[in-house]
């Protein structure tokens, strides 16, 4: 199987900050995949020299194994689901769609054709005379999706598809966007600061900082086996022991990671299991989450540590009182060392 | 509660208390601001445009030259039969409507330049390049252009010492837009025109390319589109209004101007000479207002083909 995209060691570089650093990835035929990371990591600015706004100042970008380093937008066969969603004010949705076609100058009645069964698939056929401004934010979407997928990319990107919905639209629009995936079969990458996202929807995401992959990766493993302390903080929000602590706990200076729902907290001096490490902190806040609860513990040494479990499963301690944080040593899962 | 409040907050002076009782009252607020712009608005300035317009509805007596008071249509028939003041209105719409389309065409690429590709810094610098000219007298500006123009002025010794004196000279023996130099020839008018008025349609254009997203470009980039594509199909739509306000600003300050053309260019009248020569040397008071009539009419139409063809859909 050929890659969809592949990055070959590209920079790019504004004044004296390296939004893209040295990346190598690829990305297979068909796959959906996510660039995840917060503002300012690189994900999006690698997202835009998929499709071309943007050229790299080293490396090459290859898209089903051709250089398109140089090409423009409009030679490249890939298409974009914009952030702003883009839509051309003054057409219809209808004109909005079929834009793709007209540019390449189909027919007029294919272009027509088209652009309704393209709306079928985002069911908003009987929207097309609309204008974007008479559509709700989801709606928008739509069209957005629908006037990407018009020409039938080999490529699709989304740039924070979804940032700008609501909770609930987000979450179907999540399952949406997964069905649409499978049934076209096209590659999607998708852009998102969303953990959330990117690990509910994604075959393989890939976790940016600094301009850098950390961890390129299945959703379960990054969850699960995170590589570096910035992806376990970041993808599971997992507490992480420095070397300084770990040579304390358990014995060596490796840093580790324990996500919080393996967290304890006990009272202090209470019976401990025995393959277990254990810490002893000062609770500083506790915060209801509905179906968990989530306990914001002060260690001695003066990290903060963050446990959660089902509301009533664990005794309601008050903030103050001192405890004691316990979790099964096969639950710390050993990082790379620091990587600044 | 009121204990504490009137400890902290000081007792309302008469000002406090007339500003609470405004806000509690928008609409009273609203007309106290309004009324004295609006006077103005309605008095000075729409008031003495329809006492001009009124004018217009008399009509001179021939032989006494005093205005008879008398509701007539004579004027304007005056204005639109006569053979000669035809001559002076076509002259002036076709040098406006020439004026405009070229103020248009140098306009757009310098707005699109400051707008999408300058750095901040170079873009200020061209604002206030752009408007510089506008900082400076008027006049000076045009009898320095007579100079530019002059027959041995700055641009023929230009032109000629980089040898294009011929093609200047086979310009100006053009009918119609030549004449003995440039500064007074139709071609010269035309330039010092298009010189006056560029900033007018610079900065309208300039603002509403500013309003384009750069997404939509790069949406229109990305489903396939070439930049002349993009072009025509996105950005020239969606400036459109701004294109309409300054080729209104262009247009009618041409149809209006009687400086420029009585300083510089052909002997050949111009509407505004024509309203200033009426009301002053000659005391056709109704003439000189029927005839400023004229430019309001042919923006009016130029403004209502312009809606017609969409201009104002993306505001």
């Amino acid at each position: 199987m050929t890659s969809a995209i592949e990055f070959r060691d590209v920079s790019r570089i504004y004044g004296d900050v390296r939004a893209v650093d040295r990346v190598s990835l690829t990305i297979a035929a068909g796959e959906f995949f996510a660039m995840l990371g917060p503002s300012g990591s690189g994900k999006t600015t690698c997202l835009r020299l998929v499709a071309g706004f943007e050229a790299p100042d080293a490396g090459t970008v290859l898209l089903d194994g051709r250089d398109v380093t140089a090409s423009p937008p409009y030679e490249r066969d890939v298409n974009t689901v914009f952030q702003d969603y883009a839509l051309f004010p003054h057409m219809s949705v209808l004109e909005n769609v079929s834009y793709g076609p007209r540019v390449r100058r189909a027919a007029r009645a294919e272009q027509r054709r088209r652009a309704l069964e393209m709306l079928e698939l985002v069911k908003l056929a009987d929207l097309g005379e609309r204008k974007p401004s008479q559509l709700s934010g989801g709606q928008r979407q739509r069209v957005s999706l629908a006037r990407a997928l018009i020409n039938q990319p080999r490529v699709l990107l989304l740039d924070e598809p979804l940032g700008a919905l609501d909770l609930k639209l987000r979450e179907e629009m999540q399952v949406e966007l997964r069905n649409l995936q499978r049934r076209l079969g096209i590659t999607f990458v998708f852009v998102t600061h969303d953990q959330g996202e990117a690990l509910s929807m994604a075959d393989r995401v890939a976790v940016f900082n600094r301009g850098r992959i950390e961890q390129l990766d299945t959703p379960r493993a990054l969850y699960t086996h995170p590589a570096t302390a910035f992806v376990a903080r970041f993808v599971g929000g997992a507490n992480v022991v420095e070397s300084a602590l770990a040579q304390r706990l358990s014995g060596h200076s490796q840093p580790f990671a324990v996500r919080a729902e393996n967290v304890r907290v006990m009272t202090a001096g209470a019976a401990l299991p025995g393959d277990a490490m254990h810490c002893p902190g000062t609770v500083l806040d506790v915060q209801y989450h509905g179906a968990t609860s989530r306990w914001l513990v002060k260690l001695e040494s003066g990290e903060m540590f963050a446990a959660s479990s089902e509301a009533n499963a664990m005794t309601a301690f008050n903030p103050g009182a001192p405890v004691t944080l316990v979790w099964l040593r096969s639950d710390a899962v050993p990082l790379a060392a620091a990587t600044a | 509660m009121s204990a504490v409040a009137a400890s902290v907050m000081p007792a309302p002076g008469v000002l406090r208390r007339s500003a609470t009782f405004l806000y509690r009252r928008p609409g009273l607020y609203l007309v106290l601001l309004l009324v004295p712009p609006l006077l103005w608005f309605g008095t000075v300035y729409l008031g003495s445009l329809l006492a001009l317009l009124a004018n217009s509805f008399y009509a001179i007596d021939e032989f006494t030259a005093k205005i008879v008071y008398q509701p007539t249509l004579a004027t304007f028939k005056q204005v639109v039969t006569q053979p000669a003041h035809i001559d002076i209105i076509l002259r002036t719409l076709l040098m406006a409507v020439a004026v405009t389309i070229a103020c248009a065409c140098i306009a757009m690429p310098i707005a699109n330049y400051m707008t999408r590709y300058a750095s901040p810094r170079a873009k200020a610098l061209f604002y206030v390049g752009v408007m510089l000219p506008m900082w400076t007298s008027y006049l000076v500006k045009v009898y320095a252009w007579r100079l530019i123009l002059a027959k041995q002025g700055i641009l023929s010794w230009l032109l000629d010492s980089v040898g294009l004196g011929g093609a200047l000279d086979t310009l100006l023996r053009l009918p119609g837009v030549g004449g003995p130099s440039l500064s007074s020839s139709y071609l010269g008018m035309f330039i010092v025109f298009v010189y006056m008025w560029l900033p007018y349609m610079i900065l309208p254009l300039a603002a509403s390319l500013e309003r384009v997203p750069v997404s939509l470009l790069q949406a229109s980039a990305d489903l396939g589109a070439r930049p002349g594509q993009t072009f025509r199909n996105v950005v020239l739509p969606l400036v459109l209004p701004g294109l309409a306000a300054g080729s209104v600003f262009t247009f009618s300050l041409t149809l209006g101007d009687y400086i420029i053309p009585s300083v510089v260019g052909a002997p050949g009248y111009f509407i505004g000479m024509m309203v200033y020569q009426q009301q002053g040397t000659a005391g056709n008071i109704p003439l000189a207002a029927a005839f400023s009539v004229v430019p309001i009419v042919l923006i009016m139409i130029y403004l209502s083909l312009a809606k017609r063809a969409g201009a104002f859909d993306a505001l």
